[in-house]
């Protein structure tokens, strides 16, 4: 992720995918905010998801993301590329702070992430994230 | 028990209350999105603008764009013909139907470090896509260049003169102004609808802004009561916000920022109306003069 390059925006794609499971478990978003773009529609979604989850003293377990292919393309030379990126989502479930059941997404489904990365101003950030479930 | 029935409907009603309310196991499609594919399918067509209007002498240039079709699509690297032959490749290659004109073949790009290097293979930017997401932006330079039409002030009452402490009332109508326009090729819609408003009464008071455009006596809700006498310009400064689209298309697209007009009003009196004793009323008496 240190590296400016189309690797390094595949590998901060991929992390930022995967910090999303973790922020439902903890409720912690530290690093997820700090990738955040501001005008990202999905990034502001996703924490206002996480936060509404946390103020309920709910956490989530499961909804692992296994990443199966990453394509990038660099768009605008050592600031802008593009990503896909193949996922299977695991099964994920709502517990309240008790540990009982609250809600449960028992299926394993597959997506295709289309993610913007740009680095700006010495700092990596996810521009805006669509989706698609590859499975339909 | 006559009550026992509704109790217990309301002991459960409660139990349910105690139940937490924010049941969001998460996946990822219960995340609102925006559209990547499309951010990134105009920032590629930005550079590949900029580096056609860049004109840098094919000879010396590190780098080149080019519109061609997609090879089959497999588990490998989007690839296309400039690079060979596409017969290797068997998948489909899925072509958008657009709204308006025909789909745009996707952007390819290839570098090399030195003008006496190697040309790299011809690489993916982006896939098929329509021309209403190779659009420019329209920007706030764009925008402030069109015809907006200052806003029309009305003052009341409508004469030239108004009472010292009485309010003088200030409108405007706040019509959204379309345009069709050309931007860099790309036939455009935009529109200019005005939002805020910032009334300076011309007397050495402070402007106030406000996001009503006031309305006429008696729902007014801009108005001033100038304290002291004399004569004063009033003047409206408009903000509008703007949007723009492919022209035949139906999602719009904002302007970052705004463009203001300014209207300045003809010249408005603050007169005192002093009281004075006169015997009987002035319709009978006009007397004195200014009765």
């Amino acid at each position: 992720m240190d590296e400016v390059s189309a690797a390094g925006a595949e590998a901060v794609a991929v992390y930022f995918l995967q910090l999303l499971p973790y922020a439902f478990a903890t409720g912690d978003l530290a690093d997820y905010r700090e990738l955040s773009h501001p005008d990202c529609i999905f990034c502001a979604s996703a924490i206002a998801q996480v936060d509404e989850q946390a103020t309920a003293g709910n956490h989530s377990v499961g909804g692992l993301i296994e990443v199966t292919s990453v394509i990038s393309a660099e768009i605008d030379t050592g600031r802008w590329w593009s990503t896909s990126i193949e996922i299977i989502q695991e099964p994920s479930q709502t517990l309240d702070s008790s540990g009982q059941l609250v809600e449960d997404f028992p299926e394993t489904i597959p997506y295709r992430m289309d993610l913007a990365v740009v680095y700006e101003s010495g700092h990596w950030s996810i521009r805006e994230v669509s989706h698609e479930r590859t499975d339909q | 028990m006559r009550w026992g029935i509704p109790a217990a409907v309301g002991l459960a009603a409660a139990i349910l209350l105690l139940l937490p309310t924010a049941a969001v196991a998460w996946d990822v499609d219960g995340i609102a999105e925006g559209d990547s594919v499309v951010l990134n399918g105009r920032e590629a067509a930005a550079q590949e603008r900029e580096w056609a209007s860049s004109g840098t002498d094919p000879a010396v240039r590190l780098t080149e764009f080019q519109r061609a079709d997609l090879c089959g699509v497999t588990t490998a690297a989007p690839t296309t013909d400039l690079n060979g032959d596409c017969a290797t490749y068997t998948g489909a290659v899925q072509i958008p139907v657009c709204e308006v004109g025909p789909p745009v073949q996707p952007l390819w790009r290839r570098d090399r470090a030195t003008p006496s290097s190697e040309w790299s293979e011809w690489r993916y930017v982006t896939g098929w896509s329509c021309p209403a997401e190779n659009l420019p932006e329209f920007t706030l330079t764009d925008f402030a260049r069109l015809p907006i039409a200052p806003s029309v002030l009305t003052i009341q009452p409508a004469r030239p003169e108004v009472l010292v402490n009485m309010p003088a009332i200030v409108y405007t109508d706040p019509v959204t102004q379309a345009f069709t326009t050309d931007l860099l090729g790309f036939p455009v819609e935009v529109e200019a609808t005005p939002t805020s408003f910032t009334w300076d009464f011309g007397d050495g008071t402070d402007p106030v802004t406000t996001t009503s455009p006031g309305h006429p006596y008696p729902d007014h809700d801009v108005a001033y009561p100038y304290p002291h006498p004399g004569t004063y310009t009033i003047t409206l400064t408009t903000a509008f916000t703007g949007r723009y689209r492919l022209a035949g298309t139906a999602t719009w697209l904002d302007v970052v920022g705004t463009a203001t007009t300014t209207t300045t009003s003809p010249p408005v009196t603050a007169i005192e109306a002093p009281t004075r004793l006169v015997a009987g009323d002035c319709t009978t008496h006009p007397d004195p003069d200014n009765c």
